[in-house]
């Protein structure tokens, strides 16, 4: 799986990536961390405590201690780690759509096909690369953080078990969307593609979830969803939230809401974190590597530029698209219906959604089947 | 030593060429010929995996490059331009193949490097088109590989270039028994190094041919008659027209040659004379037709 000439040049074609994913983890851990630090420092100098973390704010006694830990924990360490993860999400992707997607753009790809290497070893080697690197940044850099907290007068405040939690979640998670995204890229056609269908999918369960409720709307033909319905959607959108949306509790905020579900009324040592939590997207890791494997070996990289290298995925992503954009016509149109017409909402929603449809049907053919060749000569 | 055995290859549902089988021997020079489109770049892509063929399969040695890509550390495929290494310096370039190539000559290299002249300070991508494609060559010969496919090495490149690289080639070829495939549309260049012709037609293998055996299989004449051809050789077997500039015919004759002779001269030409034959001829006779342009 690690091989070095494969690691050369997939280091040679992403370094900028790379080096940037490194620099981004110094910058938000470490130097971020002891930037707040100061800020915290001041204010306990100056008793300029930020009303948010009284403990006791009808009183308005300040338990010197407690405020140090929270403001360790909801805001030096929080920031960092949010600031991290979102920048390192965005170079995830890029970093993913250059070691797969800009390979099929300039003729790398016929390249490293010509290699003496298989198929498997080659995703795998991508994959170890940039798995390896962000794990090794984010942990040196996350440690660092914490030696700056640990050796300051801070230090007793620290609590092991909730930092620990944290950077284990952040880590499988960040390494989660980076198997995604790579995976992704085994079966779109070219860098811009892989970028486009990795956020796509990422944003699409929530989006579809909107969707859903305008097509539920226009047929209860009126302008409020019972209850029970709305409930039925909430429960749809926290499934969709938990499986297709883990990268956004990538912070301590979001995950301990998510288990305690209370953020501010309990200490912050208290809290209870949860490792089941990992679930998702170590689920995610196990299925798309090989799903990865699989698609990079059976790939037809003469089909390079297209918007889908497979024939028959093509077919069900083209059905998808036109459904989607269809929902959003339907979507769209309905709003319009005048109040006094709100009874026939639904012929509305249907006209959007049937012209929205056939005009995406007849604008996508043509996309799909265009090559889109970038970066080459 | 490598093997092609029923290479079939289908690129949404068309055919690009089919059961195509044919052997390279050590020391061999093979040159692959045909129109435009009729797949001689595909083959030689999904020769190397680098598309995954229908059915068949190649092997080199006996061993599958299919079931087992390692055994591609003895083979090496340059493209028409080498556009994948045009970011990495001479250096970065060496460091790579030493890896990939386990008899990679790192002195050869750059022996070679300083005969054609060509810098070891720069990125591949500062090289003129004429430099790269040396450049692609004297780095698949410096990996001892002992099968080296070219595809279209001389496309697009002055004359000068183009000699020095027909002469490297059979240099490298006469000194070392490494065996050459190489896919152009100089048809001069091919017959000049190739022992052996390969035509590829609509996506089959319309013959393979050795060039010493060419002529004693095709002769070309040219021939006069009171009238026009007569149409008993129009429509002969193994009689082509290659050329008509009023009652002057230039004819390829194959197969049994001596019959085809006699077949002319009952019709008592006015003038039979034998001219030099080129593979271009024989191109021309057997790939030419309309409509074969992909």
């Amino acid at each position: 799986m690690w091989n070095k000439a494969l690691f050369r040049k997939d280091y040679k074609q992403t370094k900028f990536i790379l080096w940037a994913i490194v620099l981004i983890c110094i910058l938000a851990l470490p130097l971020n961390t002891a930037v707040k630090l100061e800020q915290l420092r001041v204010e306990l100098e100056e008793e300029d405590y930020n009303k948010y973390y009284f403990l006791d704010e009808e009183s308005e006694i300040v338990d010197v201690d407690q405020y140090t830990v929270e403001s360790i924990y909801r805001r030096v360490l929080d920031s960092s780690i949010q600031l991290t993860n979102i920048l390192l999400f965005i170079m995830i992707v890029l970093l993913a759509s250059v070691m797969i997607g800009a390979e099929r753009g300039n003729k790398t790809n016929d390249f490293t096909f010509s290699l003496p290497f298989r198929r498997k070893q080659i995703f795998l080697s991508k994959w170890m690369l940039g798995s390896t690197v962000v794990a090794a940044s984010y942990i040196v850099n996350y440690f660092l953080a914490h030696c700056i907290i640990y050796f300051s007068e801070f230090g007793s405040y620290l609590h092991w078990d909730l930092s620990l939690y944290f950077v284990v979640y952040s880590l499988v998670a960040l390494l989660a969307m980076y198997t995604f995204s790579l995976c992704i890229g085994t079966f779109t056609g070219g860098v811009i593609y892989q970028i486009a269908v990795s956020v796509i999918f990422l944003i699409f369960p929530m989006g579809i979830i909107l969707l859903l409720a305008s097509l539920f709307d226009a047929h209860t033909a009126s302008s409020y969803v019972s209850w029970n319905e709305w409930a039925f959607l909430r429960g749809l959108e926290r499934v969709s939230y938990d499986i297709f949306l883990f990268q956004y509790n990538m912070n301590l905020q979001g995950l301990l809401y998510d288990f305690n579900h209370r953020w501010f009324d309990i200490p912050i040592q208290e809290m209870k974190a949860s490792y089941i939590q990992l679930l998702i997207p170590l689920g995610y890791i196990a299925a798309f590597v090989p799903l990865g494997v699989l698609l990079y070996e059976k790939g037809n990289i003469e089909h390079n530029g297209k918007f889908i290298l497979f024939d028959k995925l093509q077919s069900v992503f083209h059905l998808g698209m036109v459904v989607c954009f269809a929902l959003l016509g339907g979507m769209l149109v309905s709003d319009f219906t005048p109040y006094n017409l709100r009874e026939s909402r639904i012929y509305f929603y249907y006209a959007g959604f049937i012209g929205a449809g056939l005009l995406f049907y007849f604008i996508s053919r043509k996309l799909l089947n265009m090559k889109l060749q970038l970066f080459s000569k | 030593m490598l093997e092609v055995q029923k290479l079939t290859k289908t690129i949404h549902n068309k055919s690009v060429f089919e059961d195509i089988s044919f052997s390279i021997e050590p020391g061999q020079i093979i040159g692959l010929v045909g129109r435009n489109g009729a797949g001689k770049t595909t083959l030689l892509k999904s020769m190397v995996g680098i598309f995954n063929p229908q059915s068949g399969d190649v092997k080199f040695e006996g061993v599958s490059v299919y079931d087992n890509p390692s055994i591609k550390k003895h083979i090496v495929f340059v493209p028409d331009s080498p556009e994948a290494l045009k970011s990495y310096t001479v250096k970065e370039i060496v460091k790579l193949y030493n890896d990939i190539y386990p008899q990679f000559d790192e002195r050869y290299f750059y022996e070679l490097l300083q005969r054609f002249s060509l810098s070891t300070n720069v990125k591949i991508g500062n090289y003129s088109k004429g430099m790269k494609a040396l450049f692609a060559l004297v780095l698949a010969f410096s990996t001892k590989a002992k099968l080296i496919i070219l595809d279209e090495p001389t496309d697009g490149l002055d004359v000068i270039v183009k000699k020095k690289i027909i002469q490297y080639i059979v240099e490298e070829v006469a000194e070392k028994q490494t065996s050459i495939l190489v896919s152009s549309h100089r048809l001069d260049e091919i017959e000049f190094i190739a022992d052996k012709v390969l035509m590829m037609k609509q996506g089959k293998l319309d013959s393979q041919t050795e060039l010493m055996d060419m002529k004693s299989h095709y002769k070309k004449v040219q021939v006069v008659f009171k009238k026009e051809l007569p149409p008993s050789l129009q429509n002969a077997n193994g009689i082509d027209v290659l050329n008509q500039t009023g009652r002057v015919y230039t004819l390829l004759l194959s197969g049994k040659l001596e019959k085809a002779n006699e077949m002319i001269q009952s019709e008592q030409p006015l003038l039979f004379e034998e001219l030099p034959m080129t593979l271009e001829d024989v191109f021309v006779s057997k790939l030419g037709g309309d409509g074969d342009v992909a």
